[in-house]
């Protein structure tokens, strides 16, 4: 401005100062010219400043309302490639009311054919909408907006538009998620209509979709690609979330449309198989270390277990009784722990017959014989202590009683010699039926024995004893053989010769008795006879000596009687026999001579009787008639 | 005088500055050459749409014209014409009103085909359709309900069918660098004024249906065989 002045006022002094030099002609005239021009330079000047001035100023103040700004053109989209609308911004106004217009030329008309849009008003604001009439695809569109206002007009950057390449469709329409479950797996099926205006049904637009999807509180979705299908399957689901989905479409060649509305789905929770799976792994897991445990348990408390469960079978015991000592073979010690006497009983009386002759003089039982009882102990009894090897004490065996084992049988016949009764007889009872002879011994002594006849079917259980004793004697050998024996046992001739006379006696009739008793073993003798024992040669054989009785003979009603009665017992030695029929009186004779009689000789009749033994031997027994009790009877029947 | 002149250019100079500052702003309005951007802003050429991308489009007219007609024309026979008719119209193809285009068969025939030839003739088809297809809208309407699918359809080939023409025009601008204008439609309906009987009518509409189905066909072979012939000159032939 200062400038312009300078300048205007520059200018209008030297045209001035020219112009006045050329038109004064006078010096005085000069002077006043210059005056003059001077002054009005000086006025030209302020004048044409202050013009300039306001023609400057009033086109500075017409530069705030200027033409309108330039306006933008956003986008131009078409929903169905049929028809399309553009958008555009608008600029600044410049403080004017501006109108804006769209002005479009189509390719390949004349260069000069431009049209205007067609419709503001459908598409929205700034907006301008092309129908079917006005779209064509085979061409491209030049599009611009021009602004205009008071001052001026703008037009935006022109915008080239093939409509086949600017489709967006419309967002995809009735979207709806379903739930369904396959394998027992849950999955998402979701299916959606294309946008209505779209005509895909022709093919005159393909479309291609998108899913996405994501938990009501997840951050970010999740994005699957759908292709031309219109309905998605989704898998990955985490139960229990609710979960929100939407569609987008695009075309071939365009822009992929909006996200469709959301559709929410709730995946309720749901038990897995593979947490099924899962349950029955720590099952099975739990059952095997329970299993270990208890085994271990029951590994290490094993043996009380056992005891527990199977208690130990107590073995067989006695009270009293001592395996050890059984192992020890000590069977005397055994048998006394038990308390036990005279145990075990021998089985078999042949055995004992065969191997040993035992008597027991045990005090216990006495046997008293009213005749010849003395005789009978003395001939009966032995050293019946001595305890043989293998048992135990004289068993209460009749026929130990009677057998002799021990060496003393020298006694035996002492002591029954000295008896003045000689009471003692033996009468030995055949039962031999056929002979009926009358087996007399002679004694040497005064005793005197008369045999009973053979009618007399009685058997003493001694005398059976020693028959059998004889029995076997004569079976083992010949009396014969023994006769030199038997010479030196008896230290009363008598007795020894009973027992001579008895054996040779016995001898005459030893085929006889043999023969009778092999053939008839087990008939019983019908006379009665009586031996005595003398002794036990080296080869177990019994010596016998025949023993007289030298009383008088067996009454014959005797004869038939098998029993007799015990009267009482003597001193605890003695058996006071009665005899049944006839005299009596006889029995109680023979305390006297009992208190003499050696204890080993004492018979034990009633051991005899209770324990002779049931051999081929008489059965009956008989009473004597000369009162000597006839246990064979007894035992035979016991 | 030589005082003032260095002022007097400077004072010019200052004046000019001036208005090229207050006249920056509307510097725009009087226009400079238009760069050819499209959106995302890159520089494009600003010819039109390439050669190859219209005759594609104009091809994917053509098939979607004849598969609709297909369609229009399968519906129409099931729902109208007795079965004992529906042979007929196929041997009497004659009815048809375009039957004075020759048509191309041997390979030999082929080849000779201009270009030329091959546009004006789906151009004639295109044109001398959209009238018959106009008509055969209204009288489409006189069956009820049960033809709005073949009616709609038929309300769609048309449209499609104004769309080739112009696709047609172009292709024979940019192809044949000839100039054409859009040719004014004259109403020819003189032809179907006539209110035929009702079965006539069927026979007639069928008759329309069968005759455009097979020129909707022809466009399209022309057209596939335009493009087959821009693309590889030498393996194209119709089948």
């Amino acid at each position: 401005m200062s400038f312009l002045f300078i300048g205007c006022r520059w200018f209008t002094k030297d045209s001035l100062v020219s112009f006045s030099e050329a038109f004064s002609s006078k010096p005085s005239v000069l002077e006043k010219s210059l005056k003059r021009a001077e002054r009005m330079k000086e006025a030209c000047g302020a004048k044409c400043v202050l013009f300039l001035l306001f023609v400057q100023t009033w086109l500075v103040e017409n530069a705030g309302h200027t033409s309108p700004g330039k306006p933008v053109l956003l986008r131009c989209r078409s929903p169905e490639k049929e028809t399309f609308a553009c958008w555009w911004q608008p600029g600044s106004d410049g403080g004017l009311s501006t109108n804006y217009s769209l002005y479009y030329t189509m390719e390949g008309s004349r260069e000069d054919a431009v049209h205007e849009c067609p419709d503001y008003k459908t598409a929205g604001l700034n907006s301008c909408y092309f129908n079917k009439t006005y779209t064509s695809l085979w061409i491209t569109y030049t599009i611009s907006v021009v602004a205009q206002n008071a001052l001026g007009n703008k037009s935006s950057d022109p915008m080239f538009v093939d409509v086949a390449y600017i489709v967006q469709p419309h967002k995809p329409e009735n979207i709806s998620a379903e739930l369904r479950t396959q394998d027992q797996k849950p999955y998402l099926m979701v299916k959606w209509d294309p946008p209505h205006k779209a005509d895909t049904k022709s093919g005159w637009i393909t479309l291609q979709y998108e899913i996405r999807l994501k938990p009501e509180k997840g951050a970010e979705w999740e994005s699957h690609y759908a292709g031309q299908q219109k309905q998605f399957n989704v898998f990955s689901l985490h139960p229990g979330e609710v979960y929100l989905v939407q569609v987008r479409c695009k075309p071939d060649h365009g822009f992929w449309s909006e996200w469709s509305s959301t559709a929410y789905i709730e995946i309720p929770d749901y038990f897995r198989p593979r947490d099924t799976s899962v349950w029955i792994l720590i099952a099975v897991l739990l059952s095997v270390c329970i299993f270990l445990i208890l085994a271990w348990t029951v590994a290490i408390k094993w043996n009380r277990i056992k005891s527990y469960l199977l208690p130990p079978v107590p073995g067989p015991k006695i009270i009293g009784f001592d395996t050890q000592l059984l192992k020890s073979g000590k069977s005397e010690d055994l048998l006394n722990a038990l308390g036990c006497q005279g145990f075990p009983p021998t089985s078999d009386c042949e055995d004992l017959m065969v191997e040993f002759l035992e008597v027991d003089d045990s005090d216990e039982q006495k046997l008293v014989m009213n005749e010849g009882e003395d005789d009978l102990e003395g001939r009966v009894k032995s050293s019946g202590n001595d305890v043989d090897k293998d048992s135990g004490r004289g068993s209460c065996d009749s026929h130990t009683l009677l057998l002799e084992v021990s060496n003393s049988s020298t006694k035996t016949y002492a002591q029954v010699g000295g008896n003045s009764n000689n009471k003692g007889s033996v009468k030995l009872s055949r039962k031999s039926s056929t002979n009926g002879k009358l087996l007399s011994f002679e004694t040497a002594g005064e005793k005197t024995n008369t045999w009973p006849t053979a009618n007399s079917p009685f058997l003493l259980a001694r005398q059976s004893s020693c028959y059998n004793i004889s029995k076997i004697h004569r079976e083992a050998s010949s009396l014969g053989n023994k006769a030199d024996m038997h010479g030196n046992t008896s230290s009363t001739q008598s007795k020894s010769k009973e027992c001579r006379e008895l054996h040779s006696t016995v001898s005459g009739d030893q085929e006889t008795w043999f023969a009778d008793e092999k053939h008839a073993p087990l008939l019983p003798f019908k006379s009665v006879e009586y031996v005595e024992v003398q002794k036990l040669n080296q080869q177990s054989m019994l010596i016998l000596k025949p023993k007289t009785e030298g009383h008088k003979s067996v009454p014959p009603e005797f004869i038939g009687q098998e029993y007799t009665k015990v009267s009482g017992v003597v001193s605890d030695r003695v058996l006071l026999l009665l005899r049944d029929t006839g005299a009596q009186g006889s029995s109680n004779t023979q305390e006297g001579e009992n208190q003499a009689v050696h204890p080993s000789l004492q018979c034990q009749v009633g051991k005899m009787v209770g324990t002779f033994p049931a051999s081929p031997a008489p059965e009956g027994m008989q009473l004597a008639a000369s009162g000597y009790v006839d246990t064979a009877a007894l035992l035979q029947s016991f | 005088m030589s005082e003032a002149y260095p002022g007097l250019v400077l004072l010019l100079v200052l004046q000019v500055c001036a208005w090229v500052l207050l006249l920056w702003r509307f510097w725009g309005v009087l226009g400079y050459p238009l760069d050819c951007k499209d959106e995302q802003g890159n520089v494009i050429s600003c010819i039109s749409i390439s050669l190859e991308k219209l005759l594609d489009r104009v091809i994917q007219h053509a098939e979607l014209i004849y598969h609709v007609s297909e369609e229009s024309c399968t519906l129409f026979e099931e729902m109208f014409v007795p079965v004992s008719m529906r042979t007929q119209q196929n041997r009497a193809s004659n009815t048809c009103i375009t039957k004075a285009f020759p048509i191309p068969g041997s390979k030999s025939e082929i080849q000779k085909i201009s270009d030329k030839w091959l546009l004006h003739s789906v151009l004639m088809l295109v044109q001398s359709w959209i009238e018959p297809l106009v008509y055969l809208q209204k009288t489409l309407d006189r069956y009820d309900d049960a033809a709005d699918t073949i009616l709609n359809k038929t309300k769609w080939v048309t449209n499609k069918l104004s769309s080739l023409e112009q696709g047609i025009v172009e292709l024979i601008r940019k192809m044949l660098d000839e100039g054409l204008l859009a040719v004014e439609h004259q109403q020819t309906l003189t032809r179907f004024n006539v209110q035929p009987e009702v079965v006539e009518s069927i026979l007639r509409d069928y008759a329309v249906l069968t005759c455009f189905k097979k020129d909707a066909h022809k466009m399209e072979v022309f057209l596939k065989l335009l493009k087959c012939r821009h693309t590889d000159k030498m393996s194209c032939y119709i089948s």
